[in-house]
């Protein structure tokens, strides 16, 4: 297990004995990795992501993340462990108040770092993700894309080992939609592991990676396997 | 030194996001405070009124007529020998009606009619901390004195205002228990409102791995700041009151109360008031803190 990064064995979330969001549900990400996991509207890979997430407990099965038990963990040391994962939402969850430099600066905040070293590492995520000029705007003032640029930029300032991705482009026309992939497939080359959820066929086929399929909860097909 | 102020930046910016829901926060404190601080004050002048009508316990002693001046020195070395007398002073007929000419404020050169039918006296002052049943047994000693006609002593006066004092006591005990009860609860709801509104912000914030105290700082700074506003704006309206209330008391009840002015709250009952006031503040601070631990 020392090289996976994701370790899932018979993960099931039921809701009551007749109605489960997973069932069953093992596979293994290795470190490094770029993944999707796909399936239709209902099919689980929300749940999935905020189990891998600590945001939900799963009802059955193991889960280990970079060798830690997320299954089990205890309620005051999620904040710990999700300073290590990464998420990226689909309504980006940025912070009206803020400026975009305190947006991505915020992660580093709660880790009480020195202001020298938030601002070395705020600009160069933002250079990264191709927003170092605007970093005094406010997110209302971007559009939906710059905004997502912004949610990735945040998510991965604490350079953590898992990237999680729930639907990232799903509010994103298709340019805007191939430029986050690239950014992700980038971002992955820098060595994070990073998993998508999304149903967009067409972004997966132009960007082919292994893929986990979901359906009604259930592992369905896996498809180019690492 | 950044990250010390944020909680404080986030309040400041809490308080201009809401400002209503801040306010009647305030408000609610103000109010209690201003309730508690006006029982503070009439507390402290009812006793300043009772110490300066009745300073000390005392007693007076109406003497027989007829009575020689050695007679009356040995009386007086009788009664400044019991216990608890501190001092006994004797006044002749004479001096009583001039002091009760002056009291009611006739010309000296008038004479106070029947003033001779008043006897000679003495005055006696007690230790402020006799008891009771000593002034009791005092004045039984002394009834039994060939010379002395009567014995009369303050503690009728004493009890009612050891009764008083003691029901103001606990009826300010009683009001501050129940002041920052309720408004402690009045406060968690107005806190829990604006907590409700920043909701999705600390969702946000604990899901990039916040802990939950620095979730929850900005609310325990708002409670520090409402309760020092809140207690400053009763104490500063109660010292306008007042300076507003203490020429109409000088002028129209200084005579009767023995008193030329209001005395204002002591440094220690203004510090009091604001520590009420932030207790109260921090009850409701707390009580958000505490409803929000249990859903993160």
């Amino acid at each position: 297990m020392a090289q996976k990064m994701v370790h899932l064995r018979g993960v099931g979330v039921r809701y009551s004995p007749s109605r489960y969001a997973l069932k069953d549900v093992s596979f293994d990400l290795g470190r490094g990795e770029f993944a999707y996991i796909t399936g239709a509207n209902g099919a689980g890979k929300t749940t999935l992501l905020k189990i891998l997430f600590a945001m939900e407990r799963p009802s059955e099965g193991n889960i280990y993340v970079n060798s830690r038990d997320v299954s089990s963990l205890p309620k005051n040391q999620i904040y710990q462990y999700r300073r290590e994962v990464g998420f990226v939402f689909q309504d980006f969850k940025l912070l009206p108040d803020l400026t975009i430099y305190d947006n991505v600066a915020l992660p580093l905040e709660i880790r009480k770092m020195t202001p020298g070293e938030v601002d070395h590492r705020v600009r160069g995520v933002l250079s990264l993700v191709g927003l170092a000029d605007r970093a005094h705007d406010y997110p209302q003032m971007l559009s939906g894309g710059e905004q997502q640029r912004v949610s990735i930029a945040r998510s991965i300032i604490g350079r953590p080992s898992l990237l999680l991705a729930d639907e990232p482009t799903g509010n994103l026309d298709s340019n805007t939609a191939r430029d986050i992939m690239s950014l992700f497939l980038e971002i992955n080359d820098m060595g994070t592991t990073v998993l998508i959820a999304t149903h967009d066929e067409g972004l997966m086929n132009e960007f082919p990676a292994r893929t986990i399929r979901l359906q009604s909860g259930r592992l369905v097909t896996e498809r180019g396997l690492a | 030194m950044k990250h010390q102020l944020r909680p404080l930046k986030k309040t400041l910016k809490s308080f201009k996001r809401q400002p209503l829901l801040h306010l009647a926060s305030i408000a609610t404190i103000s109010v209690s405070c201003l309730i508690m601080g006006a029982f503070f004050l009439g507390y402290r002048n009812f006793e300043n009124i009772a110490e300066k009508t009745n300073p000390h316990m005392t007693g007076t002693v109406y003497l027989k007529e007829g009575l020689s001046e050695n007679q009356i020195a040995l009386l007086r070395e009788n009664i400044l020998s019991q216990e608890n007398v501190l001092k006994a002073t004797f006044k002749s007929k004479r001096k009583v009606a001039d002091e009760l000419q002056v009291f009611l404020g006739a010309t000296g050169s008038e004479v106070l009619p029947g003033s001779e039918l008043f006897p000679d006296l003495i005055e006696i002052e007690l230790n402020p901390d006799t008891q009771s049943q000593e002034i009791a047994s005092l004045k039984s000693v002394l009834s039994k004195e060939s010379q002395i006609s009567e014995v009369d002593f303050s503690e009728d006066w004493l009890t009612q205002y050891k009764k008083v004092r003691g029901i103001l006591t606990s009826l300010g005990w009683f009001l501050i228990s129940a002041l920052v009860i309720g408004c402690g609860f009045i406060i968690a709801n107005f806190m829990g409102m604006r907590h409700q509104a920043r909701k999705e912000e600390m969702e946000i914030v604990q899901l990039i791995g916040a802990e939950t105290s620095f979730v929850l700082a900005p609310f325990l700074w708002e409670g520090i700041i409402e309760g020092i506003l809140g207690a400053g704006f009763s104490i500063t309206l109660l010292l306008a009151v007042k300076w507003l209330m203490g020429d109409f008391l000088a002028n129209n009840w200084g005579s009767v109360l023995g008193v030329s002015s209001w005395m204002f709250l002591s440094v220690g009952q203004c510090l009091l008031l604001l520590f009420v006031g932030i207790t109260m503040a921090l009850v409701g601070s707390i009580a958000v803190f505490l409803r929000t631990s249990e859903q993160v």
